[in-house]
């Protein structure tokens, strides 16, 4: 259950942050800690939320999406407002009197945003430097070429693994089951299978079972039901 | 009997692909992964099955020639049903020839095909109207065997679904219909299973204030002096009544266009056999398919009871987070002069999040735009009402148009369309948008 006091301590100071945010021209100081209790605050009511969705508890649900939604909000501001002059700063020469006021992940996110400019800044500046990337183009393109062969050294791959003895066409092997996640290719001795989740089909006894201890397969038991 | 209510030339096409499948043992079938696809593949795969033809069911989710290319290539060499599209598709598979389509969207034919197919607007009937992928699936599955017949409650499903019974049914559609129901008949008010429940959970109609608050709900029913539990098929003609008119007044209180109105009541077939009214049946289709479990209930359908609760389970899942998507949605709406928009969290959820407010939560004055947007491009849903469909509307046009404009591509129905645009073009969509729907809606 979420700590309701925790989170109306984390949204006061949000709040309080945002105010001082759009009322000072310089950037404020903030708590150090505030970008992570931020995250773990909404990490803690998304998996509230889950919980009492898989509870189907409605009332619930739409209290917790709503705390969710006015922490987001006004993270939201917060974060146009802030990230506007740190933007701006970006742009000069980093110095401590700039980051003085920043937590650790503002300084990241400036110095990350300092260089990328920077490069962006060559990119146009530096004639030279344009014309060496436009030369490495033709290597993106072999990689790209390069795509098909991934998926056969996944069933190539995969025929290493499994090695069941069972034909597709023996009919008295074969299992209906539902495949309950997206699977890489996977070769058989009857050939390659591509399952996705949803789908539905007969595999033979023993690579089904090898699947269904993956967890990736649900069986049908078509003799349970005879309304059809 | 399907052979007397076919056109000639229909009946031998179908019956030329049923004589294909007849001599397989083995069946791929790629159904779109929609209420309709999964209603088609219920009524596809239960046919197989009784023929002992052994089958792999795949949902098709990408509609590009490429992917859709690439889904088929994953077992090119058997012979392939797809229901509910491949029309439109056959470009990426021109150079194939062991399929079979049964559609109903509309499509631009190409030369060369070299496989069979069926798109029923190929045979003078109306494809958004008068029949849809189950009915395919359902006239085809008649075809095979006419002791499918018993699968008509899939075929319903389908058409419910695909929003083709909108207005009453027509054409083939109604055809099939009287043709084939052996179902009794309830006209009841339009909710399901126990009161409390029925009405927390509706959707359609939603009832802004009662729809997700069961406290209110208790409240109201307490006023009317109903009892909570209460299934509503238990209730008796006073209670109807009461009820009725209560949540009548409800819904006029938010000021919503006749067309919501008419959805209070219905009428409702009663599935003996399966233990659902026609209503429960398209709630457990579609709301499987929303979260994503789109095989459950053909699991469950093909015969397998054991997914029963979990089945169930998932349309109040569903519904859930809908209802919460909703008043959210409605909440944050953009207002233009012709159109209203706004943004859903998950691109499965715009088309019912549009549907709901356009129908219940708005005045029905303007057509309503949903956008999704990720990472990738962004997926747009558009409801209108019949009334503005009246004056002019048709949003199939208006997504075909505003989409190529934002660099994208849309289609759909004149009361429902969809589409989808790169990240970043939605101003250029919605001016493009209120353009057109300006241009065709005249004045009352």
């Amino acid at each position: 259950m979420i700590n309701i006091s925790k989170y109306d301590k984390i949204l006061e100071e949000l709040k309080s942050n945002l105010f001082s945010e759009r009322k000072m021209k310089k950037l404020n100081k903030i708590n150090p800690n505030f970008y992570k209790d931020i995250h773990e605050i909404l990490l803690e009511l998304e998996d509230e939320k889950n919980s009492v969705l898989a509870d189907t508890d409605i009332k619930k649900y739409m209290e917790i999406t709503k705390l969710i939604d006015d922490l987001k909000k006004n993270f939201r501001a917060f974060f146009q407002v802030r990230f506007e002059k740190i933007a701006r700063y970006s742009v000069y020469d980093i110095t401590d009197d700039i980051t003085e006021n920043m937590t650790p992940e503002e300084k990241n996110i400036i110095n990350e945003i300092s260089l990328k400019l920077r490069d962006y800044y060559r990119d146009f500046a530096d004639v030279k430097r344009f014309r060496e990337s436009e030369t490495e183009k033709p290597e993106e393109e072999i990689i790209n070429k390069e795509e098909p062969v991934q998926g056969i050294n996944n069933i190539e791959e995969a025929k290493k693994i499994e090695n069941p003895v069972v034909n597709k066409s023996n009919k008295d092997e074969l299992l209906l089951v539902r495949i309950l996640e997206n699977l890489p290719p996977i070769a058989q001795p009857d050939g390659d299978y591509y399952l996705h989740k949803n789908d539905i089909l007969y595999l033979n006894k023993t690579f089904a079972e090898i699947l269904h201890k993956r967890g990736a397969l649900s069986y049908i038991n078509i003799e349970k039901k005879e309304t059809l | 009997m399907i052979e007397e209510i076919l056109d000639k030339k229909l009946y031998d096409n179908i019956n030329k692909a049923c004589e294909k499948v007849r001599g397989e043992s083995y069946v791929r079938v790629l159904a779109h992964n929609d209420g309709d696809g999964v209603s088609s593949a219920i009524i596809l795969l239960n046919a197989l099955k009784k023929l002992n033809i052994k089958f792999h069911l795949s949902f098709v989710k990408s509609l590009d020639n490429e992917g859709f290319r690439q889904l088929f290539e994953e077992e090119k060499n058997p012979l392939t049903i797809v229901v509910d599209a491949g029309s439109s598709q056959i470009p990426g598979i021109i150079d194939y020839d062991n399929y079979i389509i049964l559609d109903h969207h509309f499509y631009n034919p190409v030369d060369g095909i070299r496989g069979i197919n069926i798109n029923i607007r190929d045979y003078g009937i109306n494809g958004t109207r008068e029949a849809c992928g189950s009915t395919m699936a359902y006239i085809f599955s008649l075809v095979l065997d006419e002791s499918n017949r018993n699968l008509f409650p899939f075929f319903l499903s389908g058409v419910t679904s695909d929003k083709q019974d909108i207005g009453g049914l027509s054409g083939l559609n109604k055809t099939i219909y009287d043709a084939y129901n052996t179902y009794s008949i309830k006209h009841t008010l339009n909710l399901e299973g126990n009161l409390g429940d029925a009405i927390t959970y509706s959707l359609d109609p939603f009832f802004n204030g009662l729809t997700g608050n069961p406290d209110a709900v208790r409240g109201f029913l307490q006023s009317l002096n109903i009892n909570f539990d209460k299934n509503i098929l238990d209730l008796n003609d006073d209670e109807n009544k009461v009820l009725a008119n209560a949540l009548a007044l409800k819904l006029l209180e938010n000021n919503i266009g006749s067309d919501g109105i008419r959805y209070i009541e219905g009428d409702t077939l009663y599935y003996s056999d399966l233990n659902f009214t026609s209503k429960e049946l398209v709630s457990i289709i579609d709301g499987n398919s929303r979260v994503g479990e789109n095989s459950l209930p053909v699991q469950y359908f093909l015969g397998d009871n054991s997914v029963r609760l979990e089945m169930l389970n998932n349309i109040k899942i569903y519904k859930t987070k809908l209802i919460d998507y909703i008043y959210r949605a409605n909440s944050e709406i953009t207002e233009e002069k012709y159109l209203r928009y706004f943004y859903a969290p998950e691109s499965e959820m715009a088309g019912p999040i549009a549907g709901a407010i356009a129908l219940y939560l708005m005045r029905p004055d303007k057509p309503v735009i949903g956008f999704n947007s990720g990472n990738d491009d962004i997926k747009i849903s558009s409801r209108g009402t019949r009334a503005l469909i009246a004056r002019g509307l048709n949003l199939s046009e208006v997504m075909s148009i505003a989409c190529k404009k934002a660099g994208g591509s849309g289609g759909g129905h004149d009361i429902a369309a969809g589409g989808v645009i790169p990240p970043g073009r939605e101003k250029i969509f919605i001016e493009a948008a209120s353009e057109i729907i300006k241009s065709q809606i005249h004045p009352l």
